[in-house]
Parts: structure tokens; sequence; C-alpha cells
């Protein structure tokens, strides 16, 4: 057991322990900081963000504001790097209370807060997205602050003083005595314990401030109240909004780097840690949101967390809780060697470190004043601006900054390395989002969880099985923040996550006991097995929809003769998907195997069976006849070889992994699957993969490459790069998006070119064109004006709630937005997913969709087909987990071949 | 309440849709070619995220886009990818200035107006191989990029003079029927280079009964607003939505032969040049690629259908900047009409001329190699016609395949049976 000593021990690694942690350094005390997390975990990594210029608080608490102002000045002064300074706005809308004005302008001018009146014109000419009804417009100098940024560079500086700091290192035991101080640190990744003697403690543990007291014997009533924020995915304002109102829930919309957050609410709790959210707060604060910024709830909300505010209880026994009571500190000796320091604000950390370490002082009996505000942070301070201008200028140059892993907050592989190395023990992948960023932007680590992934596992030596569990708890930790923000494009953005992690990875099989296997039912309209009709000549078909069930649609009704317009706002999943042809049930529908055929006849055959990007053995056993060589490329950031080897051979498979270097060095920043493609596309190239491939090649029976041979000539690619190498290959599924799906895509769209069918992509159908109980047509949204198409049938396949086929609110309204057709689902939003997102058991949203009768025509509202001559296939069909079931593919397949039989069949 | 909302729909912040899918730049025409351009998502809406005002973060490796559109016309969740990159090139442009070759192709239509009356000698100097080559090193001009010939005589010219010699003047906007007027935009390409389309579609028009105006007309400014010089671009585009707006206000379809012009005033001006006042609405509103207006009076009942026969199979390009119309194929619907004509559409998103693009040194080998698939099919069935509907696309096509390009106005003529006579130079040239 380790022994270690020093002056003062701080517990907390919050904004106050930090700044603790350096003030008592600078003072030349030894320090050592113990935080039982990661730094900034606790009230100060979930707060709004807002370095106050204390106007919030000038008539109710005069104290706190002033505290806030002159930190604030301070705070610029000595750590700009970690500021924005964005300054900020106090609005007023119809509605709030005229008399706070001129009250409120006395008291900042009573705090020292400069509060400047502007005109609305002006305030709005600043930031545009603010309401034309505001009322009233103030500046007032607030900031923005990053609680992760302020973290490391306190500590970074304290260690420069000479103090050091011990993260995940809970305090268990503490003794206080005549003598000094003892105690007990555990290791909670390692449960090593270490003993700690030291001179002082300064207990700087927030909402835990109370427990800490309690192990030294010490009684310290701490309230708690919790609130939430939601961070919108982007920047809607570059200047601090707040509401000019006696202070309440949701008053504040803060810029911070890409987002804007606003907050926040006020619940007292009764633990330290209660994270929850719930949704009345999510309504509640995007209500706000909208009074001052009308549009605002249409806007993508990107995630929600809460935090909990430590509350002195003195106050709370008068009576007093919530936004009431002070928001100025406390420091408290409990007795000679405890001092604890709580309450207050992230803006005035610095000022409470500096008290509390005065107490220190003073009970040591040392001369020794704060010098924290006299100087800058010592150290270097790059500032982390998103640099973007320079890259082509480096890529003409030949500078190749290396691969590009997290695209939406610009982490690049060497930072990603530059972080683990600067740990001890391998970290979490949510140690380097804190560090980095890494994953909190749109896509919340769809694309770049399983990179920093097989990152860490090269960097730090570790198994498959370990770097697999490492993206499992990060991907659980991004969908928390996530969930209770599912509507609309954030519930398609979940959507695509989840389709990556359990088709393209292999996650959820990896990582969780799969349940007992039950083939899904068939669906009614699947047990019909006719042919499509093939003389239907002349017969118009427009097929709304372009992914998977709607090109097949078309290919179907080509086949009959028919004359065939598909129209689609975009392109569907197709491109997307690994390239499988997963069937489930529906293996031997003629939908499938029309398919297969035609893929075989055009030289586009699925992936066969192999691997998921992981290694997840997938649903076709696939007997091994001899180990696989997995060949990835050095610095292509969308395959991890050794990551798919490692979880071959943990599952029975025998498996290597190597990487190769891509000829003509391509490691610029942004590598797209479909560029590589490309260059496999040329015979040099692949000669030259193949020529290192075999270099390194052992006894393995076959090789395995990411799914990136050949882009125009798969099968010829394929066919050489085997030859040369002297072993079978085949294809890895990698991170959208999919050469595989891209091949079909463009060779399916080409032959219904040439067989006379019109593929308009990119204009959406907005109505019907309807006679009786016939659509006789489709309006879509042509720029400048409507364009009217019409038909004698018609194939509705506008995708679910990923394609946009349905459309989901805040609210938990969800809908068919062309036919105004009932959508079966759930009216609870937060019953639309299971907490866990790679939940085996899938979700209650996958099955959302509409009804049809057996002959796939959509259902009205009195449960009669709504037209007689609408039918409807793909992923707007309500009713099968299709995800969940094996058969993506299948349905799509086998329902575009049924709606098509009956369009053509009857009438 | 509207003004914010239209802040939400307005270009830039459509960047809050994006799920980083990547479905544009799988379909990115450029991307395949070079790696020198990341693709669409990167340098549009990831990249508009970190677009703060007053910080140099514009990428600018977004040169490398050629601003074809497939990436919005592909994107299923409604981001405007590419109008987002234009307008980050219009924010380099701002910072850095505008290249002098840049500067110069966005110039298009004064080159054209000056060098008509020097034809002869400009066609053969640019002709000459090593002038070319002098044009490349010096201006960045590509020596092999498809320059247009001048005609020798400009289409208002041609106009004007045929007004004067029938006796017609322009009257007052009220005086003219709505139902039996229309007005011609030529945009510069057919002016200076091609007027013998302007003068095709002016015959057919009459044909139909229609009278013809041509009002005073600038070039609308796409060559400028796609190099990111919009500060002219809104000058040419607001000074023709001055003239315009009359016309469309009294209900006087605008008709153009050049779908990329009529896509500017239809589209981009709003939504890349940001201008949503009522007058380029009422503009955007009213006007009309020619054949798609033939299609509109086809469905009313008003297209003369009498075609003589024409039996042919020809090979139709989709512009880019057509399909960004969402019109569908108005081009191939009309032709349709005409008894023995066979039209299939090559399956190519982008000839690779892309605007000024493809005439750019540095990006010419790109543009080639974009425009493969066309003289694939052209070579493949042994045509020696395409159909398309714009300029600088028949410019590459017939640079790229040797074919003759031809704009579908051409075909309506032929099979109206209407003589060049009354217009003027054969239709279609002898083989």
């Amino acid at each position: 057991m380790a022994e270690l000593s020093c002056d003062v021990l701080v517990i907390g690694g919050g904004a106050t322990g930090v700044c603790a942690a350096y003030d008592a350094a600078r003072r030349g005390l030894r320090v050592i900081l113990a935080e039982m997390n990661d730094l900034s975990t606790g009230t100060s990594g979930r707060f709004h963000g807002l370095l106050h210029s204390g106007a919030r608080y000038a008539v109710r608490d005069p104290e706190s504001a002033r505290e806030c102002i002159l930190e604030n000045a301070i705070l610029r002064r000595i750590a700009p790097h970690i500021i924005e300074d964005t300054g900020g706005l106090f609005v007023a809308v119809p509605g709030d209370p005229a008399d706070y004005v001129p009250r409120w302008l006395e008291a900042c001018a009573a705090a020292g807060i400069a509060a400047e009146a502007i005109t609305v014109r002006e305030a709005r000419r600043q930031e545009p997205a603010l309401s034309p009804a505001l009322v009233h417009a103030f500046r007032v100098p607030d900031g923005a602050v990053d609680g992760f940024d302020m973290a490391h560079a306190f500590t970074r500086a304290a260690e420069d003083y000479g103090a050091t700091t011990l993260i995940y290192h809970e305090v268990t035991a503490l003794n206080v005595g005549s003598t000094g101080v003892m105690a007990t640190l555990q290791d909670r990744r390692s449960g090593e314990e270490k003993i700690v003697s030291a001179r002082w403690v300064i207990n700087a543990a927030g909402p835990w401030a109370g427990k800490v007291a309690a192990l030294a014997g010490y009684a310290l009533r701490v309230a708690w109240s919790r609130g939430a924020m939601i961070a919108m995915n982007t920047r809607w304002v570059n200047t601090v909004i707040n509401r000019l109102r006696p202070p309440t829930d949701g008053d504040i919309l803060v810029p911070v780097g890409t987002v804007s957050v606003i907050g926040t609410t006020s619940i007292p709790v009764e633990r330290p840690d209660d994270n929850t959210i719930e949704p009345w707060e999510i309504t509640a604060l995007l209500d706000e949101g909208e009074a001052i910024i009308p549009g605002f709830r249409q806007a993508r909300a990107l995630r929600a967390w809460a935090g909990v505010r430590p509350l002195y209880e003195a106050e709370a026994r008068e009576g007093i809780t919530g936004r009431a009571v002070r928001r100025t500190f406390d420091v408290i000796r409990h007795a000679p060697g405890l001092t604890t320091v709580v309450g207050g604000k992230l803006t005035t950390a610095r000022l409470m470190a500096e008290k509390a370490v005065d107490d220190v002082c003073a009970g040591l009996g040392i001369e020794a004043r704060c010098t924290t505000a006299d100087e800058p942070l010592p150290g270097d301070h790059p500032r982390r601006l998103h640099m973007l201008g320079s890259r082509l200028d480096a890529l003409e140059h030949g500078r190749m900054p290396g691969p590009l892993i997290c695209e939406c907050e610009m982490v690049t592989q060497a930072q990603i390395e530059e972080a683990i190395a600067a740990y001890a023990r391998p970290p979490a992948l949510d140690d380097l989002r804190r560090d980095l960023r890494l994953g909190m932007g749109p896509c919340q680590g769809g694309f770049c969880a399983v990179r920093a992934a097989g990152i860490v596992q090269r960097a730090c030596n570790l198994d498959a099985a370990a770097a697999t569990a490492a993206l499992r708890a990060f991907v659980d930790e991004r969908f928390k923040g996530g969930r209770s923000l599912l509507w609309g494009h954030h519930l398609r953005q979940f959507l695509l996550d989840e389709m990556i992690y359990r088709r393209t990875l292999g996650l959820d099989r990896l990582t969780g006991a799969p349940p007992a296997v039950r083939d899904a039912p068939l669906p009614a309209w699947a047990a019909d097995r006719r042919p499509v009709s093939s003389s239907a000549q002349g017969r118009r078909v427009i097929v709304i929809g372009a992914g998977m069930a709607g090109l097949m649609a078309a290919l179907h009704a080509v086949r009959a003769g028919a004359q065939v317009h598909v129209i689609a706002a975009g392109i569907g999943r197709l491109i997307l998907a690994p390239g499988w042809c997963d069937v489930g049930p529906f293996h031997d529908h003629p939908g499938v195997r029309v398919f297969l055929d035609w893929c075989t006849d055009h030289g586009v055959r699925p992936l066969a069976g192999g691997p998921a990007m992981l290694g997840t053995r997938p649903a076709v056993s696939w007997a091994g006849d001899g180990e696989m060589l997995i060949v990835g490329f050095a610095s292509w950031r969308d395959f991890y070889p050794m990551l798919c080897a490692g979880n071959l051979a943990r599952q029975g498979i025998p498996a290597r992994g190597i990487h190769v270097d891509l000829p003509r060095r391509h490691d610029g920043w942004d590598l797209s699957p479909t560029r590589l493609a490309h260059c496999f596309d040329d015979p040099a190239f692949r000669e030259e993969v193949a020529r290192l491939v075999k270099g390194r090649l052992r006894d393995e029976a076959r090789v395995g490459f990411p799914a990136v041979l050949g882009l125009r000539d798969p099968a010829v690619v394929q066919r050489e790069l085997a030859e040369q190498i002297g072993r079978p290959v085949f294809e890895i599924p990698t991170l959208p998006p999919s050469v595989p799906g891209t091949r079909l895509l463009n060779v399916l769209k080409g032959w219904l070119l040439r067989q006379g069918a019109r593929v308009q992509i990119g204009h959406a159908v907005t109505r019907p064109v309807v006679e009786g109980r016939r659509v006789v047509g489709v309006a879509v949204a042509s720029v400048g004006r409507e364009t009217v198409f019409h038909a004698d049938a018609v194939i509705l396949a506008t995708g679910g709630l990923y394609g946009g086929g349905l459309l989901s609110d805040d609210r938990g309204r969800l809908w068919e937005p062309i036919f105004d057709l009932p959508v079966q689902a759930q009216t609870d939003r937060l019953a639309w997913f299971n907490t866990d997102l790679l939940d085996l058991r899938g979700h209650p949203a996958h099955t959302f969709g509409i009804a049809v009768d057996e002959y796939l025509r959509p259902l009205g509202k009195d449960g009669t087909p709504a037209y007689e001559n609408l039918f409807a296939a793909g992923h707007i069909l309500g009713g099968m987990d299709t995800l969940i079931g094996g058969c993506e593919e299948g349905f799509d397949l086998a329902s575009a071949y049924t709606a098509v039989r009956e369009a053509l069949g009857n009438d | 309440m509207t003004e914010t909302l239209h802040l939400l729909e307005n270009t830039p912040f459509t960047s809050d849709l994006c799920l980083k899918c990547n479905i544009c730049t799988a379909h990115c025409t450029v991307l395949p070619y070079t790696d020198l351009f990341p693709g669409p998502k990167t340098v549009g809406p990831q990249a508009q995220r970190m677009r703060e005002p007053g910080a140099p973060s514009v990428d600018h490796s977004v040169d490398y886009c050629s601003g074809c559109g497939i990436c919005t016309l592909v994107c299923p969740h409604g981001v405007r990818v590419m109008e987002i990159n234009t307008q980050a090139k219009a924010a380099i442009v701002e910072t850095h200035g505008i290249s002098l070759r840049n500067w110069f192709l966005g110039r298009n239509e004064l080159w054209g107006r000056l060098g008509s009356p020097f034809a002869p000698i400009l066609n053969f100097v640019m002709g000459f191989k090593p002038a070319r080559r002098i044009a490349e090193k010096t201006l960045g001009i590509s020596a092999r990029a498809p320059m247009p010939k001048w005609a020798g005589y400009t289409f208002r010219g041609w106009w004007l003079r045929r007004q004067r010699r029938q006796g017609r003047r322009d009257r007052p906007v009220e005086a003219y029927d709505p139902a039996r007027t229309v007005v011609y935009f030529h945009g510069c390409g057919t002016n200076s280079y091609d007027p013998h389309v302007g003068r095709t579609a002016v015959a057919v028009l009459e044909h139909l009964g229609f009278e013809v105006i041509v009002p005073p007309l600038y070039c609308c400014g796409l060559p400028m607003q796609s190099n990111g010089d919009f500060k002219a671009a809104r000058r040419y585009a607001r000074q023709n939505v001055t003239w315009l707006e009359p016309y469309a206000r009294r209900g006087i379809p605008i008709v153009g032969t050049s779908a990329s012009c009529m896509m500017a005033f239809k589209g981009d001006y709003e939504h890349i040049l940001g201008m949503d006042d009522a007058a380029t609405k009422t503009v955007a509103a009213g006007v009309w690629d020619f054949m798609e207006f033939l299609r509109h009076l086809h469905a009313q009942g008003r297209l003369d259908l009498n075609f003589r026969s024409l039996e042919r199979t020809l090979p139709y390009h989709a512009p880019c900047q057509l399909k960004a119309h969402g019109m569908g194929r108005p081009a191939m619907d009309v032709l349709a009409l005409i008894p023995g004509l066979r039209l299939f559409e090559i399956d190519a998103d982008c000839c690779g001329i892309a605007g000024t693009y493809g005439f750019k040194a540095e990006k010419r080998a790109i543009a080639e190699q974009v425009g493969e698939p066309i003289v694939e099919a052209v070579r493949a069935g042994g045509y020696d016609t395409v159909v398309c509907d714009t300029e600088t696309c028949r410019w590459q096509i017939a640079a790229l395949t040797g074919a003759r390009a031809i704009h579908p106005v051409v075909l309506v003529a032929e099979a109206y049976g209407l003589k060049m006579a009354e217009v003027g130079d054969p239709i279609i040239p002898t083989a």
C-alpha cells in the first residue's frame, strides 16, 4: 500500500477543488488533489457553461452579484484561453414584468455591473435569431467557459507548482486528529489503496461534501437542487441571452463552442448523483427558448443532461429553498485540519478557493497570501480552436496531418494518441471525450466511437474484449444524454447510429447475451407468392422513395412493362447498409429470389456471410476452413483489423489482423470509402496492395479486407486480388457510406434509366392528386412552383422514422406527411425506446408504421383502404422489427414485389 | 413570427439537419478523382458548425467543390449542402479576395459582348494551341477547356435589328395579353456563342402564337456566384429582378433556354445569394425552363401537336442544374410527343464542366473524369448527336465526345418543319 504525504489534501476535482489545489500550491504548500471520478464530472461538468456577469443576481442577491462581476474580470485576466468572450444580453418579451427593469438597472449599478441599454433593432442585428417582439435589451459582460478546459488548465498549473492529481481515487476513510489528518484513498480502477497523511484537508466535494465531512465524523447538511439543460445542435446565438425577469426556469441560452445550451430548472432531490431528466423539463426549456427565439422548438436538440447544485443547508433550515437560497458560498472550519468550502458558482470558484486556503493557512499559522489573481496561469495554453482554413494548403503541399477521427468536433488521431499517453492506465472513451470533445457533435459517436476504440486498443495494447467493452460503455453513455430528445432529426440520428452499431459493427451481440431466437412471424401479405404480371404495358406507375423498397418496386414494375417514374426527396438507406442481404423469414419469397438473380446477372452480389466490422459472427454460420488474415490500411480510419481479428478469435474463429500501407501514401484527413474503392479500380494500385499482403501472408486460408474492393468493377478487382495473393478474398463491412450499397445503387439506377424509367431525386412529393377513391397523380415541390405527375398506380416507399416516411415532434406526435395516413404507434414518446440503445429486444419504435390490408393498400382512418390504387412497401409499413428479426433487406424486397404485383394485377 | 421562422429555413442553418450519414459524400461527382476534396459533408454542414462570425475557420478545400449540386439532391434529410458550400466560397472571397482567373471566368457576359465583333480572330486564337498553353500558364484556364466559338453576332443584336425591320417596339407591360405573351431570357451564353438557340426558341414560340418580348437583361450572375463573387452576382441579380418583376407580376411567363440561368432565378437568388425580398420571389415563381413551359402548354391543351416524324434515337443528358429544378425531365416528356423520336437519358450525374469549374487548369483532369460516363455512352452507341439543355454542358459534351450537342428546342423546331430560312442558319447541320 502506497503511503503519501502532503500539507493539504484537496478532496474534489471540480472547479473549486482545482482552484484550491492551484492556490495552495502557489503558496508553497505540498498539495494532493483527490477526485473520485475524472476531473469535472460532478456539478462542474454538468453546468451551463456561463461566466456570469452577476446581473442575474443583482436584485435578489447583491452580494453574489458583486462577487461574480469581480471574479468575471479576474478569470478573464488569468485564464483567457478557457473563456469565450461572447458578451451577454438581457432581453424582455411581452408579458415579462415591466417593473423589474428599473429595479434591475439600479441593482446592477450598485453591484458595479455595466448594463448598457441598446435598441431592439440593434439587438436583432447582433442576434438575428431573437424574436422581433422583444421589448428591452441590455448588454452585460457575460462570457462562456468550458468546464473541462478549466479543470485541465488549473490542474496543470497546480502540477507546475508541484501538486499531485489523483483521479479515480475515492476517499474511503478520513481521520482528523490532533496530530494531523490520515486519509485512505481507493483507486476505483484497480482497487489499490493509498494512505495519505496531510496537515489539512479542504473538502471541496460539492454535492458529496456532506458525505466527506461525515467520514471524518462531522455533520454538514447539504441540500441538493437538480437542474436540466439542453444543448441545441447549432450555435443559434453568439451572445449569452438572459431573460430580463425575476430568475426562474429556462432563463438563459449560452453559446458554448459549436452548440447553444438552454437552461435550467431547479428541483429538490434526494441524492447527490440524481441526473435524471423528466419530460416536462424538456418541454419547459423548449418553451422558454421559443419565447425568445420563435421557431426554437423546431431546431435540433442534441443532448440533455442534469446537474446537481450543492446548497449549504444552514439556509434550508430557515425554510428558504431552491432559487431563493443565497448563491454565495460558505467556508466552514469543522475542526483544525478540516475545512469545507461549499455553495457558490463556477464563476466564483477562484474566490471560494482563496477563502478556503486562507482558512487553512490561518489554521497552520502560515503567512502566505493568495496570488492566484495576480498573474495568468503558467504554462503554454494553445487555444483549442477548430482550425480548418489551412487544410487545403496543407494537403496541396503534402503536409498530411493524419486521419480525422471525430469529424463532428475535429479531433485527429494524433490528438487522441497524445491524450491517451497522458493517462497512467488505459482511459475510458468518456475520459477522452472530456479531454477532446470526442463524440460530442451531432452524430454523438456514431462514427467516431469505434474509431476511437480501435485507436485505444492499439495504443494501449488492449485485448479485443476490453476494447469492445469500452466501446459499448461509451455508446451507452452517449445514449443516456440523447434518450430524452428522441424526436425529429435527432431520432433519425440515433436510428442511424443504432444501425451502425448493430449491423455494421455487430456490437450488440458481442457485448450482450442474445435472447432465445424466435423466428418472427411472417406478415399476412407475405404468404401470397403469386408472380408479378408481365403484361402491364402502358400502365403508369409512380414510386415514391428511392430506398431498397422503392428502387426494387421500380425494377419489378419495369420488368412487367409498366412506365415507371421514381420520385424521391433523397437517396435511401441502402447506401448506408453494410451490404449483406438479410432475409430472415423471407428467405424463400420471390421478391428475394428475383433480387438475388438480378444481382448475379449484373455483377453486384451482396456480401456473402462473413464477419461484421468488429468480427461478430454473422447469423449465417461461416464454417471455418483455416485461419483468416484480416487486412486493414495504416492510417485509414474506417477499419480496425486487430479488433476484428481479436473478436473473431475469441469466438473460436482463428484470425490474425495486420496493417499494410496504402500505395501512394493516402494518409490525408478524410479518406472516404468511395474514394478508396475508386483507387482499387486501378490495376496498379491493387497490384501493389496484393504484393504487400502476400509478403505478410503465412498459412491463412483466406484474406478479409474492408469492403472497398472496387467501385465500378468489384468482381474484377476481387478476382485479381485473389489471384495475386493466392488466397480467396472476402469483404467486411465498414462505416458508411457503404461501398457495396453504392455499387448496387449505381447499377440499379443505371439499369432503370436504360429501361426507360425516370428517376427523379431531390424534391419531395407533397400531396396526392385525387379523384374519388383513386390517386391520379402526385404533386412535387419543384423549385419555384409545384409540378404534377400522373399515374395509374402509386407505390409509397418513403421509409419509416429514419427515412422521413414518418415524421415526429417533441410532443410525441407521429404522422405520415403525404397522404396523412394513420400511424400505428405509441403516444408516450418515452415509451418509443427502451433504456439501452442496444437492447437485444429492440425498441417499440422499430415497429411503428402504417397499417395495410393483405394487398398492401394503406388503411385510412376507418380501417378500409384509403385509396384503390395506392400501395405501400418497405419500412413505411409497421408491425415488424426487421432489425432484430434479421430481415432488413428481406422485408423491403418481399413487400416491394408484393406491392407491385397488387398494383399491376388488379384493376 | 414568420421573420424568424425563415431563419431556420436559411441555407446555413439547414446544417442542423445533417446526420453525417455520408450519402452526399458517396454521390459527390468530384471526390473519387482527387485527394484534395474531402467531400461535401465535410466542407459543408460539418464545417458550418465551426464557422463563427469573425473567425477564420472556412475550409479552403471547398474550392474543389464543383457546385454540381448532386449532394443537395441526394440528401434525404433536408440539408442544402451545395448551397452551404457555395456560401463558404463567398466567405473566402470576402476575406481573401478573388483570383484574377476566377474574376475573368465570372465575367462571361463581358467577354462575350466585347469579343463578338472580333469573332474570327478570337476564334482562331482560341483554337491555336500555343495560345491556349500560354493562357493556361498565365491565367490558369486549361488548354483543353471547351472554349466556345463566338458566333460573330449577338442574339440581342439580331433581335433588335429584326424588331426594327418588322417595325415593332416594346410597349408598356400592361399593354400585353399575359395569355399570349412570353418574355424570352437568353442569357450570355446564347447571346454571344449560341444565338441560333435563341432564334430557334423565338421561332417556336411565335409558331405557337405567342408574342415574344426580349427586355433589357444582364447575365444571370451564376458564373460570378459559383466563383464566390457574391457582390457582383447580387448586383446583376437585382438588376435582372428589377427588369423582370413587372412582367412576372403581370403573369407573363419568363422563359429561358438555359436551364442553369433559370435555376438561378428560381432558387439560387434566394437560397444562395440570400435575396428573400418580394420582388425576387415574384420573379422566381414566374420563370420557366423552355421545355418545362412547352410541357405546361401541353397539359393545358395549348401545344401544337402537328409534328413531323423524326426517326431518330438520341442520347439525352440531364444537366445537374436541370435536375436541381425538381421538375422531372420536361425535354424528354415533350420530345416523346414527336413521332419516331426516341430519347434515352444517359446515366451520368454531371458532365464535369459544372459552369466554370471545368475550365480551370487545376480542375480540368477532374472534369474530364467526371464526364467519362457520357463519353462511354456516346461511343458505345455510335451517336453523333447529344441533346442537352444547358450551354456549358453542350460545349463540354461536344469537346469530350466529338458529337454535336443540341438544345431540345432544335428538335421541336425541326418537327414543326420550321425552316431556318425564317431564322437564318440550318437548324441541324447536315452530317
